[in-house]
């Protein structure tokens, strides 16, 4: 490792880049570019853990209402001023009534302060899940005092991550320099957690929408950093001179959703036999050229709630025969389900394998393509019967078992599952504080999903990022978190 | 003169208003809105209401649309809604990519394309002819998009002879970033360099069979001069009025090149922003490129009647 910051990596985004205001832009893509200038109260690790990152520690009251926080006193913001916790109140304040993401939080009350570096977090109902939704991995910003009224962030970014946000140009350029007032934590850099430094003088983010022209890119040179590789690609970069694709597990996971408010889904035994009619592998190696893992989970096996026997519980092996007879049996007539896919060709293209596969065992569906967009609005209001898609990995089980929640019938989901013993499952593991204790009932609340035949992953891609040879000490993680902290240009 | 400019310019207002209208509604037919696209997986109901009512788009139709009129007319063109930036602003920052771009695409087909013309025209059926006829059809049949990526594939990642995306900014490298333009101009310009070396061979042939021109041969000029001085002044006309309808063109269609390019035009920027349903940005670009279109097409009749004295005269 250099003991000073050099040289100039070029880093490709594939979307977004709105906004350098954290609060305005929850995307993947675009904190990539954020996760380098901003940071919480929290910070994930590789396993999910959250971990002290601007406070050092905190404590949870017995009835899990209140958190107290202990706040690090030698934090500088970009601007050189430190971080007191009349800064954290007002940030945590300003993302519950502005951010795009205030939603992760709508569990608190209220945030007081203590003393000047101590912050207490009040919540409407207990919880254990507190410090993990501060570290999202999409983090709740810490910035100063009054400094995101008004959209200011948007032109003048400040945090206190070990980079500083240069120059901004919505959606097509971003500029990172070192920030010379950071104190890295002497713990162990893992996953977002632990020691950060910047090592490279220059960093530059360029939004190249086309996956094609980005993996040109990276052959030129042009690029150093190429998330996101196109699976067709890796094969082809393998034999470059001067850049290489690095391949790992994922957890871009790939599913059918189906909404059980519309017929014929409604009938538990129709969606039974879709499940025993599809083969998995066969959409995992047409679709994305087995660059991934069957999956019976949306969870990969790194996260530190997944329990073997219920992520790996999968009572329906490929059995057609079986299909059949559910079919029969539920008296199914004929009548096409409509599936939906979004703009992504993987989404279709697993669309049309698996009406291919249901068509084999006497299910009709048809296939309707549609743009980004118009696929989220209609299947957030529930107004489709089936959607391939693939859903963002949510860091916390609370995030992911909540979307089945029905809020004892008073809220819809978009899945149309209403079952009051799984409400009352999830409101009990939620407020669950012991870890353990927490990870078992969820796991409980899994196999029932699974059981009731709602939920229908179908493998988990793996992570490919292209990487010039001049960098050192990048990796790509299952997460697919672009970590261009402790990363250096080696000459 | 003056009533019909006065008479253009009534119509003219007129469809631009119904432009507006007409894209305004048709944007919000599509499912979807800001909002939505801006939460992307995270779209419910509840959180789609809530901040609908933030950026005030749960307001009724019209008066929204009398709304942005009546701002539009005071020179006041909104703000983008993800990135709350002012939308004049944003235009202002990708036109001149766009800008540069079609003058590009339209000095490489006159600088080209009119010689061709010529030379076809006047060596009709030899093999300069038919080469030139050829070349125009696979330039009129060649999807733009794939000529860009073969010419990206060729040029760039193989012989590294230009830059894989097209862009650096203005401010940094002027004439290394004009380097960035030359695939993207050439594809984009491919389908109207067809058009125009066709058109100007058709024009010139037409022209070269006049009377006149026959008369000019008799009486002893010089080929060259004819040629030159007579029948391409007159040839050109109709030329003119491709060429400059087709800059309309290329301002309001280098959307897939820029894409394919990776151009920040107001072409990516329309994309993009559709992608968004980001209403604000959409109905301005639509409404600039409108104008655009507009008003070269008035330029062009004006222009036409000054070179052509039988439609001058006429119009008087």
């Amino acid at each position: 490792m250099p003991d000073k910051p050099a040289g100039k990596v070029s880093v490709r985004l594939w979307t977004g880049m709105q906004t350098s205001d954290p609060f305005q832009d929850v995307g993947a893509s675009s904190w990539n570019l954020l996760r380098s200038a901003y940071e919480g109260l929290t910070a994930l690790d590789d396993k999910l853990v959250p971990q002290p990152m601007l406070a050092k520690s905190w404590k949870v009251s017995d009835d899990a209402k209140t958190y107290t926080f202990a706040l690090r006193d030698d934090v500088l913001f970009h601007n050189d001023k430190p971080m007191v916790a009349a800064d954290v109140k007002y940030s945590l304040d300003y993302y519950r009534s502005k951010s795009l993401g205030k939603a992760n939080l709508s569990s608190v009350e209220s945030v007081d302060v203590v003393d000047d570096h101590t912050v207490a977090i009040h919540l409407k109902r207990p919880s254990g899940g507190l410090a993990a939704d501060l570290a999202n991995p999409i983090v709740v910003p810490i910035v100063p005092t009054g400094s995101a009224d008004g959209g200011k962030l948007a032109t003048t970014p400040i945090g206190t991550g070990p980079y500083r946000i240069e120059s901004f140009e919505p959606q097509v350029r971003g500029v990172l320099k070192p920030f010379a007032g950071y104190k890295p934590l002497s713990t162990p850099a893992k996953g977002l957690a632990g020691r950060k430094v910047a090592l490279i003088d220059t960093l530059e983010f360029l939004l190249v929408a086309d996956d094609q022209v980005a993996a040109a890119g990276l052959e030129t040179g042009e690029f150093d950093l190429v998330p996101r590789v196109p699976t067709s690609d890796i094969k082809r970069f393998s034999s470059l001179p001067d850049a290489k694709v690095l391949t790992g597990p994922g957890s871009g996971s790939v599913s059918i959703s189906m909404n059980l408010g519309k017929g014929p889904l409604n009938d538990p035994r129709i969606r039974q036999a879709l499940t025993y009619a599809i083969d998995k592998s066969a959409m995992l190696s047409v679709t994305a050229f087995g660059f991934g893992r069957v999956a019976n989970s949306f969870h990969p096996p790194e996260v530190n709630w997944y329990l073997k026997d219920a992520e790996d519980y999968w009572p329906y092996a490929h059995d057609p025969e079986k299909a059949k007879k559910l079919l029969a049996e539920a008296g199914y007539n004929g009548e096409p389900i409509v599936v939906f896919a979004g703009s992504p060709p993987y989404q279709e293209q697993n669309a049309v394998i698996l009406q291919q596969q249901a068509a084999a065992v006497g299910l009709k569906l048809t296939v309707q393509k549609m743009d980004q967009t118009t696929f989220i609005t209609r299947t957030a209001n529930s107004d489709y019967q089936m959607s391939s898609t693939g859903s963002p990995f949510r860091a916390s089980p609370d995030l992911f078992y909540n979307q089945y929640y029905c809020g004892g019938g008073s809220a819809k989901n978009q899945y149309g599952y209403c079952d009051p013993s799984y409400d009352a499952g999830f409101e009990k593991a939620s407020a669950t504080i012991d870890q353990t204790q927490r990870n078992q009932l969820f796991a409980g609340l899994e196999k029932k999903l699974k059981d009731d035949a709602v939920i229908l992953p179908l493998y988990i891609n793996d992570v490919a990022v292209g990487v010039s040879n001049k960098i050192s000490g990048f990796a790509p993680n299952v997460y697919d978190w672009l970590i261009v902290w402790n990363v250096w240009i080696s000459s | 003169m003056v009533t019909y400019i006065v008479k253009r310019l009534g119509s003219t207002l007129l469809t631009l208003l119904l432009l507006s209208i007409g894209i305004f509604m048709l944007i919000r037919l599509i499912p979807g809105d800001p909002v939505v696209a801006m939460l992307g997986e995270d779209a419910t109901p509840e959180r789609v209401a809530d901040l609908r009512a933030q950026y005030g788009l749960d307001q009724a139709l019209i008066p929204q649309f009398l709304n942005w009129l009546g701002n539009v007319v005071t020179g006041d063109l909104g703000q983008s809604v993800p990135t709350s930036r002012p939308v004049a602003d944003l235009i202002l920052t990708r036109f001149p990519v766009t800008l540069v771009l079609a003058l590009f695409a339209t000095l490489l087909t006159i600088v080209v394309a009119v010689p061709m013309g010529v030379a076809a025209a006047t060596r009709r059926g030899k093999l300069t002819d038919k080469t030139v006829l050829l070349t125009s059809l696979v330039g009129i049949s060649i999807p733009s998009f794939f000529l860009g990526i073969m010419l990206l594939l060729l040029f760039a990642v193989r012989l590294h002879w230009f830059p894989t995306f097209g862009f650096r900014s203005f401010s940094e490298d002027f004439f290394g970033s004009l380097r960035g333009f030359v695939l993207p101009a050439v594809s984009l310009g491919a389908l109207y360099l067809a058009i125009v070396a066709r058109m100007t061979r058709a024009s010139m042939l037409e022209v070269l069979s006049q009377d006149y021109i026959v008369t000019a041969e008799a009486s002893g000029l010089s080929r060259l001069r004819i040629r030159y001085r007579h029948a391409l002044k007159n040839a050109l006309i109709p030329v003119v009025t491709v060429v400059g309808l087709n800059f309309g063109a290329l301002l309001g269609g280098s959307v897939i090149t820029e894409q394919v390019f990776n151009l920040p035009g107001l072409g990516t920027l329309l994309l993009a922003s559709i992608d968004r349903r980001d209403y604000p940005v959409i109905q301005a670009i639509v409404l600039l490129i409108s104008v655009i279109y507009v008003v070269i097409n008035l330029l062009v009749d004006l222009l036409y009647g000054f070179l052509d004295p039988r439609v001058r005269y006429a119009k008087n």
